[in-house]
């Protein structure tokens, strides 16, 4: 008898979301669907709109699980850069509408975006363990502060590395310095932990 | 460009950071099938895929698993799409409303834009207001740790000249001897080039080479580090900076760039 899918690892649930078993795409949710929010509405500030990019990306590991490389990357570490790459993808789409091009049928043109919520301890917070949480949030503070934050806008802004350099008044060339160094620092302090997100 | 220098560009080619040119480079090397630089972008990605973990997790609303749901059960053949939220108007709207109805949501698209994009103007102006106190925070309380070492009595201060790869490079180091820790303060040194970084070593009187750590200096040639100092180390005579792969390691390997001798132990 095939397992429960609320006992199997990550890289089974892959599987068997390939496999077209819509419980184990219920069950990567459940795990992991709290970290991607979180992930979605850091990013776009916008609830609404964290939401729609949640339930795209989720879509896409459905509709599209040929592109999940066993070999390359983690199962959550897949889900939580493809979730930045599709929220960073939503934010500029947004930006581009509030510079004048605005599309009458696409989500959040003029809806009123709500802050995120502050919501309290969840279920989903305990896919990914508090000791891993800690070792990043450890790693961040120990980043000089010019280097955190320059690296932090490039991560979770979505705005271009000279967009950047104009909103902290700093030279192109320091920005970039800051964020390379900033993610080598991190490569750094986070090496015991690679291909260990959520194991 | 070899593919050790290429480790440090695969960070910033996985956060889409890289210019055009310097991507279409890369990515023409990873479809030549590069083992060591495929390795190098999946370890990228997963520095990456850790620092999504900063941002707080959050439970979504119930409705967003119940669309999703909905759409994956759709009959085989059908396209699966995430279906948007019927009671949000601004999904899908342009197709439902008639032309009066057009007519006032292009006034309303007129009023409201503005105050998303004066919205948007504060909360990055808000960002960067806290990124600001945060770096006065740092700054106050390294201020107050300087004056703290300068007034102790038990804190020694060590000089270390530039050597003949970086004649003009400085350094100093306070030694707080009762809380038995070392605060370098680095001036003048160069960048010390791609994958690399510069390394802290307590050499004692028998020769021994023991890491201290690593630091990175500023566009201004500035670089701080604070280390303990092994209370089972005995009598430190030398402190000595050298550049060394990212990292650190774990014996040097490269050339020593500041070089200071340690005063002995005071007799009590």
């Amino acid at each position: 008898m095939a397992p429960a899918v609320g006992s199997m690892d990550d890289p089974a649930l892959m599987a068997a979301i390939a496999a077209r078993d819509p419980s184990a795409l219920s069950a990567l949710y459940d795990r992991h669907g709290g970290a991607m929010f979180g992930l979605c509405t850091r990013i776009l500030r916008d609830r609404s709109e964290a939401e729609e990019t949640l339930g795209d990306v989720f879509l896409e590991v459905w509709n599209r699980p040929d592109r999940y490389d066993a070999a390359r990357a983690t199962p959550i570490a897949y889900l939580l850069n493809l979730t930045r790459s599709r929220a960073i993808d939503r934010l500029r789409a947004v930006r581009r509408r509030q510079k004048g091009v605005v599309e009458m049928d696409a989500p959040g043109a003029v809806a009123g975006g709500e802050a995120p919520a502050a919501d309290g301890a969840s279920p989903f917070e305990s896919a990914v363990s508090s000791e891993t949480r800690a070792r990043v949030q450890e790693a961040l503070d120990a980043l000089p502060p010019t280097q955190r934050a320059a690296l932090e806008l490039a991560y979770f802004s979505g705005l271009s590395h000279s967009e950047i350099a104009a909103s902290l008044g700093e030279p192109l060339g320091t920005v970039k310095t800051r964020i390379r160094q900033g993610l080598i620092h991190l490569r750094g302090s986070l090496r015991t932990l690679y291909g260990g997100v959520a194991s | 460009m070899t593919c050790a220098e290429r480790r440090d560009d695969l960070l910033l080619y996985a956060l889409d950071g890289l210019d055009e040119g310097d991507r279409r480079e890369i990515r023409a090397h990873l479809q030549s099938g590069c083992p060591e630089c495929a390795g190098a972008l999946a370890e990228a990605e997963g520095v990456l895929a850790h620092l999504a973990l900063s941002a707080a997790p959050s439970a979504p609303p119930a409705s967003v698993k119940e669309r999703l749901m909905k759409a994956v059960a759709a009959p085989a053949g059908t396209p699966v799409r995430f279906p948007v939220e019927r009671t949000r108007p601004a999904a899908g709207w342009g197709r439902a409303i008639g032309a009066a109805g057009l007519a006032a949501a292009v006034t309303a698209i007129a009023l409201l834009v503005p105050a998303r994009r004066e919205r948007g103007r504060l909360e990055g102006e808000l960002a960067l207001q806290a990124s600001r106190i945060r770096e006065l925070e740092t700054g106050a309380q390294a201020a107050s740790e300087m004056i703290r070492l300068l007034r102790s009595p038990r804190v020694e201060i060590v000089s270390l000249e530039g050597q003949a790869s970086q004649p003009e490079a400085a350094a100093r180091i306070f030694w707080d001897r009762s809380r038995g820790t070392w605060r370098l303060f680095a001036s003048n040194l160069r960048s010390p080039g791609a994958g690399k970084t510069y390394e802290l070593w307590f050499i004692t009187a028998d020769q021994r080479k023991v890491r201290a750590g690593t630091f990175d200096v500023d566009a201004s040639g500035e670089g701080t580090l604070e280390a303990a100092v092994p209370p089972e180390l005995g009598a430190i005579a030398l402190a000595a900076v050298t550049d060394e792969p990212a990292g650190g390691v774990d014996q040097p390997t490269g050339s020593i760039h500041l070089l200071g001798k340690l005063p002995p132990p005071a007799s009590s």
